[in-house]
């Protein structure tokens, strides 16, 4: 792999510059947000690590029952005015917060890339901005769009709907897009007149606290955004909380299950973004320099730890070999491994040690167990200097003779590990395309107008793409099938799952009566 | 010559008037030179003189407009369209105050008022902003082996039309459906105030808009109007103004190109209290209904009826309340009554009520001029009125009303309808089913109950009859600056019809 000159350069926090949102993060221990301002109680507290050097950064306080207590109570009252401000006034003061984030984007970035280890590069052009843009779409449509409608019945009697919203709505993040996770399900939720209690994952608690407060300078009331720092046992709190309306939740299948189990016994409605195990299917008429420079996005972007990446790249026979070289080739001119913060970086190391561990594993079992052929391993080729060599680094690594039946292939990884398979027939690798009880994602590359829809038509994937990959913009709705989800987030539709439905009938006639003399 | 003028406004704000054509992204001068004269209503007093647009100017603008619309703006992403309002409408918020005293300026109405006007423009171009990205297409199934299809595809050039009685306002009401949709725009103000438009023209320009998007010319209807309407590369026309001006633009639409027409005419709007109503209230709305803008509304609550058991009441209540109404200078902060909007628009309503005397109807108050200079009217009610007088059927667009009694629901509701026209309506009641049911039979675009003249963005506003064709706000004006396109691809399942 190609490596920039002094890519390494820099202590680990040392290009931080002054910013009131800073706020001392390596001394001062991160808190919870609750009621418009920061607050902790003081019972307990959980590390926070940098990836890319394995030294913690800081302390964040653990939420306890009591903290949950108090972000809900906050929240239902703040629910109160919120739910009846009018849609415009919520629009504007949203749109001011896209204003504020956008104006501080290099600082958050900054702040993302220290605490999930993704290089700057990164997050400065595409985590922020995406959180933005969903943002201000869920701004826009929520100016009187969430519309019921009227229904004349008969001369005397009608309906008309109201679409109203549910209350308090609970966001459990993940660790792979902190901000953008928290803005991509807030957005709907405050534009629909709810208010919000987010938790993220514990593994990158920092940005979430400053998005709280540019919604507070934002013009936010207190307790319509509230932000809870805490684990598993937090979570768990909150998803089951009998005053909690709705959950979302980003993270993996299995934890999305116990999720909608635990909201199942309070009727809470759910929406889940989970993993994927996607396929990336290349034709022999495709433009191969793109579909290659596609591969590498599907499978080695944020180092791999994207829900929807194309990790089953199904190359046809006739172009198995000049795919598989021209990607080999790609990976090693292209990617550049380094201090995350410096802005020639484009991979930085996996979130966590836990995380690292599990990946390494994959890659082990890969090679020892289901006999995969090893075609490229990044870590040959990569020198990494002692300061950082405790970090996460797992560089990229590529398999191919694969086949359906490994479980490097049937297995979501989430790390930058791509599994090259062959195929012979469109008919052949549809069937075997959806032959998992996953279905996130999935894309095809062809110049053919038929080779194009009927893979379309026929994939069992929620997120589509025809000879790109990966771009996910406000207006598209995305959710997966299968075992990767339930219900879907942006696009316009989903402020209709932040509303309930109230059906009224009006009357203004005699009512008939059920009952009449004879 | 000077494409600009300073002018000091009567609150101390001093600014740079332009007074040019605004096309693609540049000031320029008239072709042929022509300008016209803009008068202070309050004062009499001739303002400044800007550029007339004439049919040569029309069609250079046509000519911008059509460029960008096949270049640059078609180019643009709809959510960048967006942003663009989005920021246009911030800009008119942060001169909100400069625009405002223009507005009162160049049409007579209260600063306070103006302000209102202001601000409820920006909200307009940032709700059709919020829209841009939103204008979807649907996929509709129809057999296997194909794709179907729809698209909302923008329009074209459009050229719109606007009025003097609420300049700014209505301005923001065929701006921001038309760019959000993705048309470019040939806009002309009306002759009697074309001021407000051409600050905000530098203001599009610093929003960022690509040059030719929106284009802004000063001119006469007869002339340049004319020249729109009769366009042969105008795509579509939207005009707002009085019924016989809006007959012939869409005789001059149909014998040229055939380009889209809509329309927002005027109204004779009957406003009509029940005996049950609150009276206090329905006084207060009545005086709103017609006296707010001047009577200059096209929607203004002209036809006021009362149920007779509380029509002497209802009387005695409004003559008082109209006489708290204060008329004077438009800059002082507690007027709610300016001038009319020109001296023609003064004859007219005075002709009316000259009309309204001799067709044998009683003033009950005002019915004359207010003070010496201005074109100042008193506000006026007649009563003992008959449905087939002059006053009864034509629009006047003054501070003027007519009342009467009532006796029934059925009597009402035909009287309401009684008239060409058929854009507003208003129902004062406690009872549901009263309001439920004038309301389902008044044949009227806007019906309110127990309130009147408040509009909101997002509700949409139209005539039936000859109050107009179409509906603006809402997303409802979405669809008069779109046309649908159908694409159906054949993916095999469509090959057996033609025996393969």
């Amino acid at each position: 792999m190609v490596s920039a000159e002094n890519i390494w350069n820099g202590a680990p926090a040392g290009e931080l510059t002054g910013s009131a949102l800073l706020h001392d993060i390596t001394t001062k221990a991160r808190e919870h947000y609750i009621n418009g301002k920061f607050y902790n109680s003081d019972k307990g507290f959980f590390p926070v690590y940098n990836p890319a050097t394995a030294q913690q950064l800081c302390w964040c306080y653990n939420a306890h029952q009591e903290d949950i207590e108090l972000a809900i109570s906050t929240s239902e009252e703040a629910f109160k005015t919120w739910s009846k401000t009018p849609p415009i006034e919520r629009s504007r003061i949203l749109l001011a917060a896209v204003k504020l984030i956008r104006k501080n984007n290099n600082t958050l970035a900054m702040i993302e890339s220290l605490d999930t280890g993704k290089p700057y590069a990164e997050t400065s052009t595409v985590d922020i901005t995406t959180g933005a843009d969903v943002l201000e779409y869920f701004a826009g449509l929520g100016m009187g769009m969430g519309e019921g409608k009227t229904i004349q019945l008969r001369e005397t009697a009608w309906v008309y709907t109201r679409k109203e919203p549910l209350g308090i709505c609970v966001g459990i993040g993940a660790w792979n897009y902190p901000l953008q996770i928290a803005l991509w399900k807030c957005a709907p939720a405050l534009a629909a007149g709810n208010t919000f209690i987010f938790k993220p994952s514990e593994v990158t608690p920092l940005s979430a606290l400053c998005l709280a407060k540019i919604f507070s300078d934002a013009g936010l009331p207190p307790g319509v955004f509230n932000v809870i720092q805490g684990g598993a046992l937090a979570g768990k709190l909150l998803v089951s909380h009998p005053r909690v309306a709705k959950v979302s939740f980003t993270g993996q299948p299995q934890t999305g299950i116990n999720v909608y189990q635990a909201a199942a016994k309070t009727l809470k409605p759910v929406t889940l973004e989970l993993g994927g195990k996607s396929p990336f299917i290349v034709f022999p008429d495709c433009n191969l320099t793109a579909a290659v420079d596609c591969c590498l996005t599907a499978n080695f972007f944020s180092s791999g730890q994207v829900c929807t990446n194309g990790t089953r790249v199904f190359i046809h026979k006739k172009i198995h070999r000049s795919f598989s070289e021209l990607l080999v080739q790609r990976v090693e001119e292209l990617i550049r491994i380094g201090n995350p913060l410096h802005p020639d970086t484009n991979f930085g190391p996996l979130v966590s040690k836990q995380h690292m561990e599990k990946v390494l594993e994959y890659i082990r079992f890969g090679t020892l167990n289901d006999h995969a052929t090893l075609l490229y391993s990044g870590s040959d080729n990569v020198s990494i200097p002692p300061t950082w060599r405790n970090g996460y680094w797992v560089a990229p690594t590529i398999f191919t003779d694969c086949t359906d039946d490994m479980r490097i292939v049937r297995e979501e990884i989430f790390g930058p590990v791509a599994c090259l398979l062959s195929f012979d027939t469109i008919e052949e690798v549809i069937s075997r395309a959806n032959g998992t009880p996953l279905g996130l994602a999935a894309g095809v590359f062809t110049e053919n107008i038929n080779i194009a829809n009927r893979v379309m038509n026929e994939v069992k994937a929620g997120i589509c793409w025809v000879n790109t990959w990966g771009e996910s913009p406000a207006q598209m709705p995305v959710g997966g099938w299968g075992l990767s989800g339930l219900g879907f987030e942006n696009g316009q539709e989903a402020l209709q799952q932040f509303t309930k439905n109230k059906s009224v009938l009006m009357e203004n006639g005699v009512p008939i009566p059920a009952f009449s003399k004879l | 010559m000077s494409l600009t003028q300073t002018i000091e406004l009567p609150n101390g704000v001093k600014y740079e008037q332009p007074l040019g054509l605004f096309i693609n992204n540049e000031w320029v001068a008239a072709t042929e030179g022509a300008t016209f004269e803009v008068i202070n209503p309050a004062t009499e007093k001739v303002i400044c003189s800007v550029q007339e647009a004439r049919e040569v100017d029309v069609d250079i603008a046509v000519k911008a407009a059509r460029a960008a619309f096949e270049g640059p703006w078609a180019s643009t992403p709809p959510s960048a369209r967006g942003k663009y309002l989005l920021k246009l409408a911030d800009l008119m918020e942060e001169n909100l105050l400069l625009l405002a005293s223009v507005e009162s300026l160049d049409n007579g109405k209260s600063i306070s008022l103006a302000k209102g006007d202001v601000a409820m423009a920006a909200g307009c171009l940032r709700y059709y902003g919020g829209w841009a990205d939103k204008v979807h297409g649907k996929v509709i199934d129809t057999m296997p082996g194909t794709l179907n299809y729809t698209k909302n595809e923008p329009i074209g050039v459009c050229g719109q039309i606007i009025p003097w009685n609420f300049p700014l306002l209505m301005w923001s009401w065929k701006v921001g459906p038309a760019l959000a949709t993705g048309n470019t725009v040939v806009l002309k103000t009306a002759e009697q105030t074309p001021l407000s438009a051409l600050v905000c023209a530098n203001l599009v320009k610093e929003a960022g808009f690509p040059a030719g998007v929106l284009n802004i010319i000063s001119g006469l209807g007869k002339v340049a109007g004319a020249a729109i309407s009769s366009h042969m590369d105008i795509d579509k026309v939207a005009f707002t103004g009085s019924t016989v001006v809006g007959r012939t633009i869409m005789k001059a639409a149909a014998e040229s190109n055939l380009k889209k027409v809509t329309l927002e005419l005027g109204g004779k709007s009957p406003n009509i209290v029940f005996k049950d109503a609150d009276l206090d209230k329905a006084v207060e709305w009545a005086n709103m209904g017609i006296f707010f803008n001047h009577g200059q509304t096209c929607c203004a609550g002209s036809r006021i009826y009362v149920q007779e058991e509380v029509y002497d009441t209802f009387v005695e209540k409004f003559k008082a309340r109209i006489a708290k109404n204060k008329l004077g200078d438009p800059f002082a902060e507690d007027t709610f009554q300016g001038p009319q909007v020109s001296a023609l628009q003064f004859q007219r309503v005075m002709g009316y009520i000259e009309a309204g005397k001799s067709e044998g109807a009683t003033v009950l108050t005002g019915g004359k001029r207010f003070g010496e200079t201005g074109y100042f009217i008193e506000p006026t009610i007649f009563a003992d009125v008959k449905m087939d007088m002059k006053i009864m059927q034509e629009e006047i667009f003054g501070p003027v009303a007519s009342i009467a009694k009532f006796k029934t629901i059925d009597e009402i509701v035909a009287v309401g309808n009684g008239t060409p026209y058929g854009l507003a309506a208003a129902v004062h009641t406690k009872d549901i089913k009263t309001a439920m049911e004038v309301t389902n039979r008044l044949k009227a675009g806007t019906c309110w109950v127990n309130m009147y003249n408040m509009l909101s963005t997002q509700l949409p506003f139209g005539g039936f009859k000859e109050s107009g064709i179409g509906r603006e706000l809402g997303k409802a004006a979405l669809a008069n600056y779109t046309q649908v396109k159908t694409v159906q691809f054949n993916l095999g399942g469509m090959d057996f019809l033609v025996g393969l």
